[in-house]
């Protein structure tokens, strides 16, 4: 089969670059998607809160993942749903594999956008019993939205993410006894507002710098251990408490899908866990784009829409007009940053450049410094935290000049009489 | 003369808000926009949330919201007679599952399309 543009994943970034790229011209276009429904992950995500930055309306996860389904619906987009992309190559072949059994399609461009892993138990090396009852925040978020099963009845949850906040907020509504939510940094990961309306509103604490020490139960679990941690997040002896439970929920992070991207023979980058691109999402390999969750992940749908739309337009571009020269500049993680995501700027690009970043600490009075060659401004933000990414805009005129873009985050008081 | 202080919940921005109550008189600072001074003026008078859930289908879970905020006091009511719910019928996003969920004209809608037919899968 040959295709001019295949997308691997139907979530949001995907259906989004689907639309972005039939608008921008491209009619030859499949998006691959392993589930029975396209939409990815938003259709489990029952709670409101999504579309306020994009569309200015508070919508809940489905209506935010049928709002573009339906305009890829609507604009003929095949989804070629319960298929499963075993491989694919640098030069754009595409190995799927669905009841029909394995099938290659021959791309001219291909988007990936995978999305996302949640980070297991297994990762983090808990010690205890392996008893069942323990569950990804995500996991347990399938079961009780889409499946009508409440995991338990009493929960601890690893991890303050936005999903393990979510959850505790789901589990009580739903009949569960939350007893506490621990997090092993001095900081939440997860959204401010999702502190206040997820654990606030219904009394759950929130035990900052603890972890979970040893999980009990045999058959299924019976309680947990929970630890202070110091500074180097090593349990302080004396410090242990004792939770009953039969349910522990771990929200411990996300972690780029890119089982695709390696096998392909793409660098992952190791501060976002995805692969490396330039403003216009090319991968390092021509006519590979990457977008959404797979290449960084996100705290908001509405920023994955617009990356994907970027990537989805670019490879219309690619796919109509061909390869154009490129003139690549770096971008650099200054100061209290733990990445810029592209990695690189193309300086011939002529449009502007949104520069996403995130911030290594959690801090009140915080000053953005960008500096591209002679160009150096500076942005006041009143906090920052390393679960809210940031932004900054740049003018194809600010990069042309540029050798470098170096993004750095400084502390008020170190700047005073300088912005 | 008491003193609140409260995330606004709104947007994602995330505001800190400071509520002075004074008997009937209200004063919101650290709010970016409206929104958050109504919400701060909510949560110290009456607090409102959207309450979302999801409803038993013929095949499957169907993801259901408040089509507007109801009263804090009022969520656990209102979770219970979501999970009373099934549904036998097709529906379209923004169909009404409960009319008048709330007592006060707060209706509980779809946020999800739903066929009313079994799915392999």
């Amino acid at each position: 089969m040959k295709k001019d543009l295949v997308i691997i994943g139907g979530g949001p970034a995907g259906l989004a670059a689907a639309v972005a790229a039939y608008d921008a011209g491209v009619r030859d276009l499949v998006v691959i998607e392993r589930e029975s429904e396209a939409g990815g992950v938003l259709k489990q995500c029952i709670h409101n809160g999504f579309g306020l930055t994009r569309f200015k309306e508070n919508m809940t996860g489905p209506e935010y993942a049928y709002k573009f389904l339906s305009e890829a619906k609507s604009r003929g987009i095949e989804i070629m749903t319960g298929t499963f992309v075993i491989g694919f190559a640098q030069n754009k072949t595409v190995t799927c594999m669905n009841e029909k059994g394995i099938f290659e399609i021959q791309a001219k461009a291909v988007i990936l956008a995978m999305g996302c892993r949640e980070r297991s138990r297994g990762a983090l090396n808990i010690a205890g019993t392996r008893p069942a009852g323990v569950f990804s925040a995500g996991t347990a978020q399938k079961y009780v939205n889409m499946q009508g099963h409440l995991p338990g009845k009493r929960v601890v949850i690893l991890g303050s993410g936005d999903i393990g906040l979510i959850m505790a907020r789901r589990m009580t509504l739903e009949g569960a006894k939350v007893l506490c939510v621990l997090e092993i940094m001095p900081h939440s990961s997860g959204l401010r507002r999702n502190i206040a309306q997820c654990l606030d509103d219904f009394g759950i604490p929130l035990y900052l710098e603890h972890t979970i020490l040893k999980i009990e139960g045999e058959e299924r679990v019976t309680g947990i251990t929970a630890v202070q941690v110091d500074k180097n997040k090593n349990p302080i002896p004396g410090t242990e408490k004792h939770f009953d439970c039969d349910t522990v929920l771990f929200s411990v992070g996300l972690i780029p899908e890119n089982e695709l991207s390696k096998k392909a023979g793409l660098v992952l980058d190791p501060r976002t866990k995805g692969v490396t691109v330039d403003g216009n999402r090319e991968t390092e390999a021509e006519g590979v784009f990457a977008c959404g969750n797979v290449l960084h992940v996100h705290d908001l749908v509405d920023f994955v829409s617009e990356e994907a739309e970027v990537a989805g337009r670019a490879a219309a571009e690619y796919i109509l007009k061909g390869k154009t020269h490129k003139n690549y500049i770096p971008t650099i993680s200054g100061e209290r940053v733990s990445y810029v995501l592209p990695q690189r700027l193309d300086k011939e690009s002529n449009l502007p450049q949104k520069l996403y970043f995130r911030v290594k600490e959690a801090f009140r009075g915080a000053v953005v410094k960008v500096e591209a060659g002679a160009f150096v401004k500076t942005i006041k933000k009143i906090a920052v935290a390393p679960g809210e990414m940031e932004y900054v805009v740049l003018t194809p005129e600010q990069i042309r000049s540029a050798d470098s873009v170096k993004i750095s985050v400084l502390k008020g008081e170190e700047c005073d009489g300088n912005i | 003369m008491e003193t609140y202080n409260f995330v606004c919940i709104e947007c994602p921005r995330g505001c800190d808000l400071t509520v002075v109550k004074d008997g009937e008189n209200v004063q919101v600072s650290g709010n970016f926009c409206p929104k958050g001074k109504k919400y701060a003026t909510d949560e110290v008078t009456e607090p409102r949330r959207i309450v979302t859930g999801s409803v038993r289908g013929e095949f499957g879970m169907i993801s259901v919201k408040t089509n507007g905020s109801v009263k804090k006091s009022e969520i656990f009511s209102v979770m219970e007679k979501i999970k009373k719910v099934k549904v036998f019928t097709n529906l379209k996003i923004g169909d009404i599952i409960i009319s008048n969920i709330d007592g006060e004209g707060t209706d509980l809608i779809a946020t999800r399309p739903y066929e009313n037919i079994a799915k392999e899968d």
